[in-house]
């Protein structure tokens, strides 16, 4: 008989507010109006009350731009009040003079925000704002000069993939954690410049470069969880050596600034598992019917990318936001390292002997 | 007679004819991000003594941070 599983939310990603005050080329949400019938400071307050229920570790605002919604320092003491570890994600566009001290006040367990080019040329354009440079580097001056755990998260596409060694040059020996992401053709973003297969192993190997150059303490750079699988070159790409499979429903949950719960924020609505004003995120969570295409996963499911893989059974198919926004299909992510290792390695090309 | 892809594309069900990746390709694209040939030879060589490891663990997998969210510089530091 099947033992039944206990999860426990390890990170809570939070849509704040849709609401944003840029208008960025990769944004997988398509933000910029709030969305209609946002949750209010009651409803908010009560979920921050259930997340503690159902022992979230972590809770992660995000946008929208989060700080767009007037209650946020309300809700992130909501969080922090009950031991819970709050991580804010922020475009770091036309912060308020008096945000930082307020975010310092909450101890955050990480401020993040994005840079997504090493010169105001390509950043502003990407986040389609001029000034968005400046403004960015101004708030990361802001929050390291009183110490907070800060953070860079830099999107790549094919319009910013060569200001990689640039934005190294500014994040260079700042104290400043680095997680290097992939842009996928979802939202607004266009898949004409999405980065091909070869372009992401090569942003791959421009990490693990990274990594072996310079130490955690000179520049603490990892690949998030689009970056993997089970590479013979690079094992380890980003916080762990292990790859166990999407964990979209599974220790990650999402919310929608509506109150839609679903897996990731990555996927498609078509998996949104229910919302908190009919159902409480509770009875979500702990539902046996919830985020069964993780949770009751079968190598059945597998697509054609993924199918036969001998990691199948516990990869599931890499990152189910890649896979979805790339194949229109769960369990079937076209970027793999392995297999793109396997291959290049067909002409012993991986040890570089045809060149 | 199968080349290892042909036979990898026999085995998984995949579409032989499909584009595959060019290692010429990946070393040109790793020179624009200033890795040299030497580098990226150095890094592909690396095959694995430390591979990618499966965890067999009772339970459901764990959050290690990285995902569609943030990571804190304090997971780094570990």
């Amino acid at each position: 008989m099947q033992q039944k599983q206990h999860y426990t939310p390890g990170q809570v990603v939070w849509e704040l507010t849709l609401k944003c005050n840029l208008r960025c080329i990769h944004c997988g949400s398509a933000a910029g109006k709030p969305r209609p019938n946002e949750l209010s400071t009651k409803e908010a307050i009560k979920l921050c009350q259930d997340l503690a229920e159902i022992n979230t570790k972590e809770v992660c605002f995000m946008g929208g731009e989060p700080f767009l919604r007037n209650d946020w320092f309300q809700l992130g003491r909501e969080i922090r009040d009950r031991g819970i570890k709050l991580l804010i994600i922020s475009n770091g566009y036309r912060v308020a003079n008096d945000t930082i001290s307020k975010l310092a006040s909450l101890q955050p367990y990480a401020v993040a925000t994005s840079l997504d080019g090493g010169t105001a040329m390509i950043h502003d354009h990407i986040r389609g704002t001029n000034g968005s440079f400046k403004k960015v580097m101004g708030f990361l001056s802001s929050c390291r000069a009183i110490d907070l755990p800060t953070t860079v998260i830099t999107t790549v596409n094919k319009l910013n993939m060569n200001d990689l060694p640039l934005i190294k040059e500014l994040l260079l020996g700042k104290n400043i954690a680095w997680q290097i992401q992939v842009a996928t053709p979802e939202g607004r973003f266009p898949r004409n410049y999405a980065l091909s297969k070869e372009e992401y192993y090569a942003v791959a190997l421009f990490i693990t470069s990274l990594r072996k150059k310079y130490t955690k303490k000179e520049l603490p750079v990892i690949g998030a969880h689009c970056f993997g699988y089970h590479s013979r070159a690079f094992p380890g790409i980003g916080l762990s050596s292990t790859w166990n499979g999407c964990v979209a429903g599974t220790s990650i949950l999402s919310i929608k600034s509506n109150g839609d719960v679903i897996g990731c924020l990555a996927i498609p609505e078509n998996y949104i598992e229910g919302n908190i004003r009919t159902r409480s995120i509770i009875e979500i969570w702990n539902s046996p019917e919830s985020f069964s295409y993780n949770r009751k996963f079968t190598v059945k499911e597998l697509g054609e990318n993924c199918r036969g893989c001998f990691y199948g059974e516990t990869c599931r198919g890499g990152c189910m936001g890649m896979s979805t926004a790339f194949t229109n299909q769960p369990h079937n992510t076209p970027f793999c390292f392995y297999t793109i290792e396997q291959e290049l390695s067909t002409k012993n090309q991986l040890k570089g002997r045809t060149l | 007679m199968y080349t290892c892809y042909m036979l990898t594309c026999k085995i998984r069900g995949k579409n032989m004819n499909q584009k595959r990746t060019k290692t010429t390709e990946i070393y040109k694209l790793g020179q624009t991000l200033g890795l040299n040939t030497d580098d990226i030879k150095a890094i592909l060589r690396h095959e694995s003594s430390t591979k990618e490891q499966m965890v067999f663990a009772i339970g459901p997998p764990l959050y290690q941070g990285g995902y569609y969210g943030t990571i804190s510089i304090n997971d780094l530091s570990q």
